[in-house]
């Protein structure tokens, strides 16, 4: 008897175990809900105090997360090697749920570490590469140089307007030949000197290149896509009109500073960010035109005058319209040929990567 | 009796049935808990099953709304790519394309917005135009206008035009309305706002818009933020319609999404038969488990019933194997006389003529044969003993008269080895009993033929009965004690001496003949009787065996033995044994005397001397006739003088006093008591003597014995149907002086008395077991007759020797009884016996 009722107990007990087992395992499969983010990273190939692109960025992001109470680590001037995927591993271990990066030659990186940490979020300012929790994103910022090619091209005396520029690529390349055709629309007559730098960082290499170019040339108006200010200080300096770029830094050049193609990154981050936290990411690359706000003119000083401030504002509305983009043909490269046709614009592919020609106007002087 | 016990047995059963039942129910209720439990489980795993089908479906379903608008796209991108060349003929070419599908407006227009064909669209409108611009296939939806899908015209590496296709919103559901589980199931696509794309339905239906009820939008709110980490999702919710299955996937390819319900019915189908068959397979489990249990209970007690099966073989094997060991014992017994026998019958032939060394070797055989009987006879009692085939005889005894009757049948062996024997009674108040007389005699007579067996000439001998309360009402208990200074035993031989063929195996004792089996006899019969033996034994310095049994009294208040005439006298006793003193005091203290004792003869005559002169004389003696220094006669002859005629003096006599009475007499005696002194014995001594010291006293122990010899001038009648025994019997009888008649069996029996002249037979020698009639039958016969010779004494002579068949003899109204083989001595006594009984009357 005794033996029957220790059977059957049994039997009965592997059925209750094995059964509540069972039920347990897919159904906690199923429901694994996700850690909140209550932590970023931020890993900076610039300096968070260049004002300019990285601090941009930085102070952007800086904002939200404050608003939005999540803590921050913050690694900058962190070169693009293999340093990187430690530096990041380092972070997403401290517990960072989002990392901001702000260089394309992180790329490489970021999508390998994509790939490892399939629940971290990823975002490179600059950058091409997506994936499912991997997004790289830039501003239409040709559309606003277009626009600062505008206001230089109806300010300048000389017809000499300076360039400096920090590496050829097809984004660099895009945003000179944007200035150029901006130039060109409003003073078929004027030139841009462009020097490089080869450096996107290196400050005194630009403020030696602003130089040059400026002894070499009658530039009247500087402006430059590199991150550091220095060709700005050393054009002030000379008494040289000034536009910056990616962050407006009229205050500190109050003698010579017109305008800016800059960047209002704060709603796009706020935006990302909120995804993020809500788990609704989409891995994707954002080029966000002027009409967004992410890349916008600044306000031009009293040194720009009004009929110049109205033709920019003019243009603006018809980028916004959609009737006009800046690479809308007709466009000639610097040996004659035909870029673009009339009626013709060229596509999203092409000025990504295929931009290796210089529009009608350039100089390259290095 | 009986349905007290059915029904208590009944109620044990109940009992346990009662518990089986309620352990069954409990487990059955587990189980039954145990299979809503796995149900509700299984339940739940077919839920996420299918809710696992459910994005399965959905993601196929996406897919396909996403190979549509591919299609779309492919198709315009096809006459895209056409159209840079055929300048000429492109509005032709485009019309035609127009005029094969009504459905959508197909459009062309500059990168700047103006329209080369059907109308212009703005990119505020239609996002999709300003990407097709940038060189992307692109879809996008206004509301109130439709969904257009807009391709950029490549001239070369760069877009010269955008080309689009706008399905107004009255065709979508038509054309890219998704059907899902047969037209069952309900299909929107969506925007990454939840605004609706494509409907679920013709925007003309009426049909219940289930995606609107509250449930159903945080079910699909759910699953829009599942499917960000997923791609797809569904998840169970009800609705007004039941419960439904809700289901989300992204549409790859473009900004879209699908959302869409199905009644879980549907989704069930096939599935709800998992649930059913899981139900099944517990049941069956369940089942199984139980019959498995029933069986094991089943099982248990038919090994339970084996084992007691096995245990009764053990025991029966036991037995057995006890029975065969006893045999084999006895065996070896009954050889050695039988061998005796036969081989002293040989030898007497042999030598015929040699009439001394004949009678020696007859003297011999005759010893042998009777050992060999009282073998047989003991054998054949143990064997109805153990078979359970004795009853007992409770009839009314006297103890008194059962120790008297002892003492007679033992004086003469103890006389013989020139032994001492001494009886007495302590505290018998109780003397009438009601117990089985012939076995109680058994054993005492086998106790005290034992003692006196193992005690060497002039030893000494006490028997002695004692008695104390018994717990039970209407019993007494009694203990009965033989004690004798003899050879003792060894422990270990103490320890087996109540077993069967035990006899100690010493130079000493193997002389001495007996059976072996006595004991165990006696020992079987008191166990019989409810009592116990044991004995206490130390070698060479005796035994004494202690029989303790419990018995019915007869009145359990004793009798008043007070005698008025002596109260308060003055008595003495005079013994040298002690406890006869004792025990004589007490009852003399008990028949209201004042008594006092003395050991010495000597004594006794000063202190009655010294008595009277203190004027306290005594006024009662009793006097042992055996005393060491001035023997019992004496004593009185000294006494007598002293106190004059009146005091009683009872001289003390272990019946040995016939040959002293008239000494005894003369010396002033009034009367004699026996030892062992019983209470009432006793009393009644003491007050025929005070009633009539002058008549001669009554004789309270035994009777005249007619001496053996003289029956000349009797005639008996012999009735055997053997005709060995006859002649046995009649030669017998024939040396006795009796004249002899045969009868060959019962009926010639019957006639022969029935017809003879009255006083013709002095007795019937009757056998009992014989053909036609047996003798039971004869002697009933002969008694009814009513002739003057129906009273004639009839004895039976039979091989049933024992007590019942007695009693039988008794009951059919015979006078005594000799057993088979006929022992000589005995046959001439109960003859004597009867004939003498028949002389006085």
């Amino acid at each position: 008897m005794k033996k029957f009722f220790l059977m059957a107990a049994v039997v009965v007990c592997a059925l209750l175990v094995s059964v509540t087992l069972l039920a347990r395992f897919p159904v906690g499969m199923m429901n694994r809900s996700p850690k909140e983010i209550q932590k970023i990273g931020i890993i900076m190939n610039g300096s968070i105090e260049d004002r300019s692109y990285s601090q941009a960025q930085y102070d952007a992001i800086m904002e939200v997360v404050e608003e939005k109470n999540l803590e921050v680590i913050c690694r900058e001037k962190i070169a693009a090697d293999e340093n990187f995927i430690t530096i990041a591993e380092e972070l997403i271990q401290d517990g960072c749920g989002i990392i901001f990066c702000d260089n394309y030659l992180f790329d490489i990186y970021l999508k390998e570490l994509a790939a490892a940490h399939s629940d971290i979020y990823f975002m490179n300012a600059s950058g091409t590469e997506t994936a499912d929790n991997l997004s790289s994103y830039l501003g239409r910022v040709y559309q606003a140089r277009y626009l600062t090619g505008l206001i230089a091209g109806l300010e300048t005396k000389t017809n000499e307007i300076g360039y400096i520029l920090a590496c050829l690529t097809p984004e660099t390349i895009r945003q000179l030949n944007a200035f150029t055709i901006g130039v060109k629309k409003v003073n078929p007559e004027a030139k841009v000197f462009v020097r490089r730098t080869d450096d996107w960082n290196d400050s005194e290499k630009a403020a030696a290149e602003t130089l040059i170019l400026l002894s070499d040339h009658d530039i009247d108006i500087l402006t430059q896509h590199v991150n550091p200010i220095s060709p700005l200080r050393v054009a002030d300096e000379r008494g040289v009109k000034i536009i910056g770029n990616n962050y407006d830094n009229h205050e500190l050049f109050p003698r010579t500073y017109l305008t800016a193609c800059a960047f209002n990154w704060k709603p796009f981050f706020e935006a990302r960010i909120q995804e993020c936290l809500e788990r609704e990411f989409i891995g994707k690359h954002y080029w966000e035109d002027i009409e967004s706000g992410l890349v916008y003119l600044a306000p031009v000083t009293e040194l720009v005058s009004p009929e110049a401030e109205k033709i920019a504002e003019e243009e603006l509305k018809r980028l916004i319209s959609g009737e006009f983009d800046v690479f809308f043909g007709p466009l000639t490269d610097i040996y004659g040929a035909e870029q673009v046709r009339e009626g013709e614009n060229l596509s999203d592919q092409r000025l990504l990567y295929d931009m290796y020609w210089f529009t009608d106007g350039v100089v390259m002087e290095s | 009796m009986m349905e007290l016990i059915k029904s208590v047995k009944r109620k044990i059963t109940e009992y346990h049935t009662l518990r089986l039942s309620l352990i069954l129910g409990i487990m059955l209720t587990a189980l039954i808990l145990l299979g809503v439990f796995l149900y509700v489980r299984v339940e739940a795993l077919l839920n996420i099953y299918m809710e696992v089908q459910g994005e399965k479906q959905a993601e196929t379903l996406a897919e396909l709304s996403r190979r549509q608008f591919q299609v779309e796209l492919t198709a315009l991108y096809t006459v895209a790519s056409e159209l840079p060349r055929i300048e000429g003929m492109r509005v032709e070419a485009l019309k035609a394309l127009q005029e094969a599908d009504y459905d959508g407006k197909i459009g062309v227009q500059h990168i700047d917005g103006r329209p080369l064909f059907g109308e212009a669209y703005k990119i505020q409108d239609f996002p999709c135009i300003e990407r097709a611009v940038r060189g992307e296939n692109a879809i996008s939806f206004c509301a109130g206008k439709g969904l257009m899908f807009c391709v950029p015209a490549f001239r070369e590496d760069n877009i010269a035009f955008v080309v689009y296709k706008l399905y107004p919103e009255e065709v979508l559901f038509r054309r890219f309305g998704v059907v899902s589980y047969s037209g069952v199931g309900r299909t929107k696509i969506v925007d990454i706002n939840d605004d609706i794309i494509i409907t679920s339905m013709p925007l003309d239906s009426d049909e219940k818009l289930v995606f609107d009820e509250l449930s159903v939008r945080e079910g699909t709110a759910l699953l829009h933020k599942r499917i960000f980490q997923t791609g797809s999702a569904a998840v169970f919710k009800q609705s007004s319609i039941g419960e439904v299955m809700l289901y989300a996937a992204r549409i790859p390819d473009s900004d879209y999404h699908l959302v869409g319900y199905v009644p879980k019915t549907v989704v069930r189908q096939g599935v709800q038969y998992i649930s059913y068959l899981v139900i099944l397979v517990f049941l069956i489990l369940a089942g199984t488990v139980f019959s498995g249990g029933f069986l094991l209970i089943d099982l248990e007690n038919k090994s339970k019933e084996s084992d007691a099966l096995r245990e009764a073989a053990r025991v029966a094997e036991k037995s057995s194997a006890a029975k065969s060991e006893f045999l084999s014992n006895m065996s070896h017994d009954i050889r050695t006389p039988m061998n005796a026998i036969i081989g002293f019958t040989n030898l007497a032939i042999e030598n015929q003529d040699d009439t001394e060394r004949v009678g020696e070797y007859l003297n011999k055989i005759q010893a042998s044969s009777k050992h060999l009987l009282s073998l047989i006879n003991d054998v054949l009692e143990m064997s109805r003993i153990e078979s359970g085939k004795i009853e007992l005889n409770e009839v009314p005894c006297s103890l008194p008269r059962i120790l008297h009757d002892l003492n007679t049948i033992i004086i003469g062996q103890v006389e013989a080895k020139r032994q001492e024997l001494s009886m007495d009674a302590v505290n018998v108040l109780n003397e009438d009993v009601y117990c089985d007389k012939l076995r109680l005699n058994q054993i005492l007579l086998n106790l005290l033929s034992n003692a006196v067996k193992y005690t060497p000439a002039g030893g000494k001998i006490v028997v002695r009965v004692i008695q104390s309360a018994s717990e039970k009402p209407g019993y007494a208990a009694y203990e009965i004690r033989v004690k004798d200074n003899g050879i003792g035993m060894t422990p270990e031989f103490a320890a087996k001496v109540f077993d069967a063929f035990e006899r100690e195996r010493s130079s000493t004792v193997s002389g001495i003949q007996g059976t072996g089996l006595g004991m165990a006899i006696t020992k079987s019969v008191i166990d019989l009787m409810g009592g116990q033996i044991r004995v206490e034994t130390e070698k060479d310095k005796g035994s004494e065996f202690i029989v303790n049994l419990e018995l019915k009294v007869q009145t359990e208040t004793a009798p008043d033995r007070r005698i008025p005439e002596l109260n308060g006298i003055h008595a003495l006793v005079v013994d040298d044994d002690f406890d006869t003193c004792d025990s004589a005091t007490r009852l003399l203290t008990q028949m209201g005397m004042r008594p006092e004792w003395t050991l010495s003869g000597k004594e006794a005559v000063l202190r009655a001397k010294h008595a009277l002169e203190r004027g306290d004389g005594f006024g009662v003696f009793i006097i042992d006739w055996k005393l060491p220094d001035l023997n019992g006669v004496e004593a009185v002859r000294q006494i007598r003088p002293i106190v004059g005629e009146e005091a009683p003096i009872l001289l003390m006599t272990a019946y040995d006093w016939p040959s002293i009475r008239d000494e005894a007499v003369e010396a002033g005696v009034n009367g004699f008591c026996n030892k062992p002194l019983f209470l009432s014995e006793l009393y009644n001594d003491l007050t025929r003597v005070i009633g009539d010291a002058e008549k001669s006293e009554e004789k309270t122990g035994g009777g005249d014995i007619l001496t053996v010899g003289s029956f000349a001038g009797k005639r008996v009648l012999l009735t055997d149907d053997i005709e060995m025994n006859r002649e046995i019997a009649v030669a017998l009888l024939e040396m006795n002086d009796f004249e002899v008649e045969q009868a060959c069996d019962g009926i010639e029996a019957v006639e022969k008395v029935t017809n003879a002249p009255p006083g013709y037979y002095d007795a019937v020698l009757m056998d009992i077991q014989m053909p036609v009639m047996n003798g039971y039958e004869a002697t009933r016969k002969i008694r009814a007759s009513g002739g003057p010779n129906a009273n004639i004494p009839i004895i039976a002579m039979t091989a049933n020797a024992f007590d019942e068949d007695k009693k039988a003899a008794y009951d059919a109204g015979m006078n005594g009884h000799v057993a088979k083989p006929i022992d000589v001595e005995k046959l001439m006594a109960v003859l004597g016996e009867i004939l003498s009984r028949d002389d006085k009357n």
